[in-house]
């Protein structure tokens, strides 16, 4: 039970961005991917959820045995891979709340028990104190007058609502202040105790608050080197020097 | 249900379910045969029989002649939507409304049914909707609300009834607004109008509920060339709504309605109206209101249906410190102009406005924002703020704007802003990968887009507003 | 000092920019146009315009977009001083065929006369929906806030002025890619901005 990622090659315009990315992650799991500017880490989420730029040239993406590589994006969330946007984009006129709303309606039509509104409003409203998110947020357009930050944190509520079976993060931490850094990486750990996670970040500041079980070092589209926290201190030390003049294979 | 074979009403559908976007055009044909009804086409002999018919004072009857000359001298507009194809002399201008022998809700098509109960339309509207009553029953609701209104000095009725209960009253405002002169379609209703609103509120009255809440479907407000006119008194306050998000089948052809509104000093009129012609129709709409100091008016106005719409709410801020408001949404699908827009005319000091106009155009429709803001030497310190979106969904649709700024006045300040767009990728990507399929997420984005004009909507006509674009934008995204 | 119209096109990087600064008497309407022939074509319509006395201008801007791939930007910032007028028709048309057009038409005009009047009308015609097209109209007064600023700080509103719309007119100028032109059209600007 696992989320493979085998022999994954994307391009964007007709350019390749990605070779041959080869990674599984397990529930439970939290894996860091990290790499310098231009490396290909956004792209590589982009690609794996279905945006239609990316291309998919090569190799597969399984979840749990299935072959979701080639599903639209709504089959793959729906497939139980979600994930949370480096830049959430905002959606004018749509109620955060009522986008919840349809999003858990979505993920629970074949239970038997689903929450009414007034049950699911409290469900938010617990899940947004535990966020420390403030309430009036829910109620505005999606992603629109809300900071980063915010967005940032109303994306991990989303995920706490859909529950997936398998979440990329891409650069989560960018944007928060230390305590939301601190209150983000709580849910985290709390999350991944139902889901296998990839979290892709730029600065590991989050690494302060979350412990990772495999760090990933990309360099242009590829996995140049894997270890546990220790690469990651590494990182914080002496940059990716080492990694970007080291010779491709 | 047994139909009686001597029975008036001849039950003829014609259904279309569209596979595209699950289009519904229904059309009833009773073929009724009325108490009283003019020959087709226009003549001074056609119009005098209306008169007698409605049994007029002589003034009126001189009225229409005279309009009727400026109608046939006025050439066709050649700008806005194509009027070519309308023959004139091929229409019915007027038809006494009698008690029409319904058909039973039992023969009303599986699919209409299911229409309303898609958006939601309260039961006793639905009988109505679907010809099986020829007579909204509003009394019961209604009839209380009315015994209010009459407690408070105000005066709410039909445009025929007024002429004969206040007669000089009714002199003094008919007609000032919009003379016959004023357009071709105007000198059109001039001639021929029949039914509409009559509307007078004392000062300093605020009337709390919208006027024509509980009695949404009024069959004067859906006649041909209806008039309507509004007096709000200094002080004032009311909000008139009329129309519906059903659609609505007529086998008439021409609309050309005209409503005047007067606010006066301080009053606050609120004009909402929703319509969903089926679309055979040509809706030719003359909307003017004139605002006094401090006074308000907002449009809010929301076009669906008919095969094209020519309406350009406008306002005439008159008095110093006035204010006026146009809230505009239309949709245009396969077959469908929408030409739409504002007018607002700044003649005084401080006085502000702002319009927001919102478009959606699919399959081949076409939406055109078309409008004026006229500011005149003398309006010191105006302000005017313009913003018009459209949205085009595929790439078979059409979206113009032609607004124009005519500004005379330097101390003043307008701001202008228009987009055409499609639904964003990004948007689309988003959405989906919160599990959302393509159509739904379609759908949301377009009623989000929508949504700051639909949330100035009361309640029920938002949430059928909603539903019904979302029937619209099943299986429309390309 | 004569008034004189002026115009220049500057090719640079990937795109053409035609430039025009516009202060005389002109009974006739003038049409600027850009059709683009190739895709990838990049064209940017500049235009300036000071109007005094009795000047009345009739200008018509358009980019008519027919083939993919296209780009094109109109930008046009004019002062009107006394009695003088300014018509202005600037037209965006894209059809069926201009997919990934990407269109803007900006307007910026400052009335600055008890009888200036100016006529603005910013028209779009679309008929392909994969396409940029917007347009921003904005016409008014010098800002009252930024007259006091200046004044309160030893400037006579004359000068005050002055600085204001001069300003006005330098993010445009910016936009000029050489700077042999840029300097041409800002004394060119400031000249004919001699407030007698």
């Amino acid at each position: 039970m696992s989320l493979k990622i085998s022999n994954l090659s994307v391009s964007v315009l007709q350019k390749q961005i990605i070779h041959k990315f080869s990674l599984e992650i397990k529930k439970n799991e939290v894996h860091v991917l990290m790499g310098p500017n231009g490396s290909g880490k956004s792209s590589l989420s982009f690609a794996l959820m279905g945006h239609p730029e990316y291309k998919i040239t090569g190799g597969s993406i399984n979840i749990d045995g299935k072959d979701i590589t080639n599903l639209n994006s709504s089959e793959k969330a729906n497939a139980g891979l979600f994930l949370a946007f480096q830049k959430p984009v905002p959606v004018y006129g749509v109620c955060y709340f009522n986008f919840l709303r349809n999003i858990y309606l979505n993920f629970h039509k074949n239970n038997d028990k689903i929450s009414s509104i007034k049950q699911f409003l409290n469900l938010i409203r617990n899940k947004a104190k535990l966020l420390k998110i403030k309430e009036e947020l829910v109620k505005k357009s999606v992603n629109d007058q809300m900071s980063g930050g915010e967005q940032k944190k109303m994306e991990i509520l989303t995920m706490a609502l859909i529950s997936p079976k398998y979440a990329v993060l891409d650069e989560i931490d960018t944007g928060l202040d230390v305590d939301a850094l601190k209150t983000v990486a709580a849910g985290i750990q709390i999350l991944k105790k139902d889901s296998g996670i990839l979290l892709i970040t730029h600065y590991q500041r989050i690494l302060k608050y979350l412990k990772p079980d495999f760090v990933h070092i990309l360099v242009k589209g590829r996995i140049v080197s894997t270890g546990n926290a220790d690469l990651a201190d590494e990182i914080e030390e002496e940059g990716y020097k080492k990694y970007i003049t080291a010779p491709a294979f | 249900m047994v139909t009686k074979k001597n029975s008036n009403s001849k039950l003829n559908p014609k259904i279309t379910t569209g596979k595209q976007a699950n289009e519904y055009q229904f059309g009833f044909h009773n073929n009724v045969k009325p108490i009283f009804k003019t020959q087709k086409g226009i003549s001074p002999k056609i119009v005098n029989q209306i008169s007698w018919q409605k049994k007029e004072p002589a003034w009126m009857n001189k009225f229409r002649l005279k309009a009727l000359k400026t109608f046939i001298d006025k050439p066709i507009p050649l700008w806005g939507g194509d009027l070519s194809q309308i023959k004139f002399s091929d229409i019915y201008y007027y038809l006494k409304p009698i008690k029409k022998k319904g058909k039973s809700w039992n023969e009303v098509p599986k699919n209409i049914k299911e229409t309303f109960e898609k958006l939601g339309i309260p039961q006793a509207e639905r009988k109505y909707l679907a010809g099986v009553e020829t007579q909204y029953d509003s009394e019961a609701i209604y009839g209380s609300l009315k015994k209010d209104l009459v407690k408070k000095g105000i005066i709410f009725t039909n445009t025929d009834e007024a002429l004969s209960k206040y007669p000089e009253f009714f002199k003094e405002y008919f007609g000032k607004i919009v003379p016959p002169a004023d357009n071709k379609f105007a000198a059109l209703n001039s001639t021929f109008w029949s039914g509409g609103s009559f509307i007078y509120i004392p000062k300093n009255v605020k009337v709390d509920l919208p006027l024509q809440a509980y009695f949404r479907i009024n069959a004067a407000s859906m006649g041909q060339f209806e008039r309507t006119l509004i007096i709000a008194d200094c002080g004032s306050f009311v909000h008139y709504i009329e129309g519906c998000t059903a659609p609505i089948y007529t086998s008439d052809s021409l609309h050309s309605a005209v409503v005047e509104i007067f606010v006066k000093k301080g009053a606050r009129v609120r004009y909402t109206t929703i319509q969903n012609w089926s679309k055979n129709v040509y809706n030719l709409v003359t909307k003017r209101a004139v605002v006094d100091e401090e006074g308000t008016m907002e449009w809010v106005d929301g076009n669906l249906g008919s095969k094209l719409t020519m309406k350009y709410p406008s306002i005439y801020l008159k008095g110093r410190k006035a204010t006026g408001e146009v809230l505009s949404v239309a949709m245009a699908g396969n077959n469908q102009h929408q030409d739409v827009g504002a007018k607002v005319y700044h003649l005084s000091p401080e006085t502000s406005s702002r319009i927001t106009s919102k478009s959606v155009s699919k399959s081949g429709g076409r939406t055109g924002y078309r409008g004026l803001v006229y500011v005149a030497k003398g309006a010191k310190n105006s302000n005017i703020r313009v913003s018009c979106d459209a949205l085009i969904l595929d790439g078979k649709s059409r979206a113009d704007t032609y607004p124009t700024m005519n500004i005379n006045e330097q101390d003043a300040n307008i701001e202008h802003e228009a987009s055409v767009s499609k639904v964003s990728e990004e948007q689309l990507f988003y959405l989906q990968s919160r599990g959302i399929p393509k159509d739904e997420a379609a759908s949301m984005i377009v009623n989000g887009f929508i949504e700051p004009i639909v949330r100035e909507l009361p309640m029920e006509y938002a949430v059928e507003l909603n539903r019904l674009m979302k029937m619209e934008m099943e299986g429309s995204v390309g | 000092m004569t008034n004189k119209n002026y115009s220049k096109v500057i090719i640079s990087d990937n795109k053409k920019q035609h430039l025009y600064f516009i202060n005389q008497n002109m009974d006739m309407l003038t049409q600027l146009k850009i059709t683009q022939k190739k895709r990838g074509e990049f064209d940017e319509l500049i235009i300036f315009i000071v109007l005094k006395n009795k000047d009345k201008i009739n200008l018509e801007t358009k980019t008519l977009h027919n083939i993919p791939k296209t780009t094109a930007y109109t930008y046009v910032r004019g002062v009107i001083f006394d009695n003088a007028s300014l018509n202005h028709k600037g037209l965006i048309k894209i059809d069926r065929k201009a997919n990934l057009t990407d269109a803007y038409l900006s307007c910026r005009f400052l009335l600055l006369g008890e009888s200036a009047q100016v006529v603005s009308l910013p028209y779009l015609e679309i008929e392909n929906n994969n396409v940029k097209a917007s347009h921003g109209v904005s016409i008014g007064r010098i800002d009252k806030e930024q007259l006091y600023y200046l004044e309160s700080r030893g400037l006579s509103s004359y000068q005050a002025q002055k600085l204001i719309i001069e300003g006005f007119f330098e993010d445009l100028l910016l936009k000029i890619n050489s700077l042999k032109e840029r300097e041409i059209m800002r004394k060119l600007i400031m000249n004919s901005l001699n407030l007698n």
